[in-house]
């Protein structure tokens, strides 16, 4: 949170009440009454007799200035920009993470889980994702959406941190995958759709082929990029994955080792990586009112003053 | 147009009040003469000369009122809602809270989720279950179709750990809130069960509060004093999602500059513009 002013150029405007006295006319308080100068300047002195102990003070001065200088800070507009307001970004993403028995191995030998080099890559992913909406769907031989779409990506953290191995059984069915995260973005109002499938294998089983499926996902205009997490190359797998992916615009990123694994977030989505400040509409709380409230106190003061 | 801070302008009366006060007051009436000219001035003469400085005096008095009034309508901030339809991540968001205590009544407990879905299928909703421990069931989602797969294999038999430790899912439902940035959160505590006696009382800072008793109000009222919430009856479901609109309507009046075209900053120059006048010579004269 941090002050500030919406229109710091009034701030010039603070000398305008000595152009004021040198140039508009002499106020008609004299002409009130109309008396001879010499008259009024008796008057004056008769004035200060009747009453020598009243203080004579400028406070009058101090407060029409009190009150310019109130008023002007008053149209600079000060505020405080807090926060500010996360914006849709039109994008949607489905995340479909293998969690059969194979991603509990180690990708090479001393590194971690794949399982928990995936959840890392992700993490980083989202990051990135700001102002997206994500989904979560565990699969392996059946496929469960274990998020909907949402905003809240430390939700989609937090749900992806307590995956488990074996939640959805021991074999891989890709097609189902892709199958119920199509579901998923069918019918939403999403200008950017994608899903990002992470698998460790070839599908194995189930009755939707990954192709079938890809090619709804296609005709619906989704894109689908999938990452493929073995540290065996394979190259007809790698072809395979690399058609299905290309079948809708998507990419496919072969993963071997953590370092990879770790490029992949920022290879996903070439050129429009998405921090909370690009998304984001400013939030500022007007404080305005202060300024003007001190404005009327010193015009409600001066006004008891005079009365 | 709409006024951000519309109780402002009862601010009015109190100018009004203070401007009888001390300009045309008794005193100022029984002598016809303003300030110390009465003291000076023959009482022979003091009805001619009041004569002569009424209008003058009138005038003096209407500046002060005129920059008043325009102060005050400033500060009641008037708006011009721009009508942008802009798709905010985290404006509002719900999370609505199930006792699965033993005898919760759960039934009841969806057919209220339901109802609240039903009223504001566009407010993001999320499920927290709450026994001895807080679990969140599903994320804000508007995707009522998923919260409604979840409510229904939701129930007493399934959880891990009994209890009803209800503060616990205050807490989680603040977490989950904060932790998505919703900038206006409301947080519901739907039981059917009697109201726990004992349990820690957790004040919140943050989101908005509601406890929804369905079975019996008894002792809830304690219940949502200590927990800083507001207690909600089933007939006022639809209120609670008004209120939750408004705030966000205000707040977005209020906090959003892209949201409005204000117009208070045209009542600020025309009020210095008329300040300027104190400023001619001889004015405090």
């Amino acid at each position: 949170m941090s002050l500030d002013l919406l229109r710091p150029w009034a701030v010039l405007l603070l000398p305008l009440p000595w152009l004021a006295w040198r140039f508009l006319s002499v106020h008609g308080t004299r002409s009130a009454v109309p008396l001879p100068e010499s008259v009024w300047l008796h008057l004056q002195s008769l004035q200060a007799e009747a009453w020598p102990n009243i203080p004579r003070t400028n406070s009058g001065y101090w407060l029409r200035v009190l009150g310019w200088c109130a008023l002007v800070v008053a149209l600079a507009g000060p505020g405080r920009t807090g926060p500010d307001l996360l914006l849709g970004s039109g994008g949607e993403i489905v995340l479909a993470v293998d969690v059969s028995a194979s991603m509990g191995e180690p990708l090479a030998i001393g590194d971690a889980r794949r399982l928990d080099l995936v959840r890392s890559m992700l993490e980083q992913l989202l990051s990135d994702r700001a102002g997206d909406r994500v989904g979560l769907v565990a699969f392996a031989e059946q496929a469960y959406l274990i998020a909907p779409l949402t905003y809240d990506r430390d939700a989609i953290g937090q749900i992806l941190a307590e995956l488990e191995i074996g939640l959805a059984g021991r074999r891989t069915d890709l097609g189902q995958a892709i199958g119920l995260s199509l579901r998923t973005l069918q019918g939403s109002d999403g200008t950017r759709r994608s899903i990002v499938v992470i698998t460790d294998g070839e599908s194995n089983s189930g009755a939707l082929t990954a192709r079938d499926a890809a090619s709804l996902a296609a005709a619906e205009g989704i894109t689908l990029h999938l990452i493929g997490v073995s540290e065996e190359t394979d190259a007809e797998l790698s072809k395979k994955m690399q058609a299905l992916a290309e079948m809708t615009g998507g990419t496919y990123l072969p993963v071997r080792n953590s370092e990879d694994l770790s490029e992949v977030a920022g290879g996903l989505y070439p050129g429009e990586p998405q921090k909370d400040r690009d998304v984001a509409a400013v939030r500022r709380r007007d404080l305005t009112w202060v300024a003007l409230c001190i404005a009327l106190g010193a015009l409600v003061w001066r006004e008891a003053r005079r009365a | 147009m709409s006024l951000v801070h519309p109780l402002a302008l009862l601010a009015l009366f109190v100018l009004l009040g203070l401007h009888l006060l001390f300009l045309l007051g008794p005193l100022r009436h029984s002598t016809g003469l303003p300030g110390a000219w009465r003291g000076i001035v023959d009482p022979a003469l003091r009805p001619h000369l009041a004569a002569l400085s009424g209008p003058s005096a009138r005038a003096r008095t209407a500046l002060p009122i005129a920059i008043a009034a325009l102060l005050v309508v400033a500060v009641a901030r008037p708006v011009i809602d721009r009508g942008h339809d802009t798709d905010f991540a985290a404006l509002t968001g719900r999370v609505l809270i199930l006792d699965l205590s033993a005898d919760a009544g759960i039934d009841s407990e969806r057919i209220a989720v339901e109802r609240l879905i039903a009223l504001s299928p566009d407010i993001p909703t999320a499920l927290v279950a709450v026994t001895r421990r807080a679990y969140q069931v599903v994320p804000l989602t508007t995707d009522g179709t998923q919260i409604r797969r979840y409510l229904a294999v939701l129930s007493p038999d399934i959880v891990p750990d009994p209890g009803q430790e209800l503060f616990r899912g205050l807490i989680e439902a603040d977490r989950i809130l904060v932790g998505a940035g919703i900038a206006v959160g409301q947080s519901i505590l739907i039981s059917g069960a009697a109201a726990p006696t004992d349990g820690i009382a957790s004040k919140s800072a943050g989101p908005a509060r509601l406890v929804l008793p369905l079975a019996t109000p008894q002792g809830w009222a304690d219940f949502a004093q200590a927990h800083g919430a507001q207690l909600l009856s089933p007939d006022d479901m639809p209120g609670s999602v008004d209120r939750l609109r408004r705030s966000a309507r205000t707040l977005l009046r209020a906090e959003a500059p892209d949201q409005v075209f204000e117009l208070a900053p045209f009542l600020i120059a025309c009020a210095a513009a008329l300040w300027l006048l104190f400023f001619r010579r001889g004015a405090e004269a």
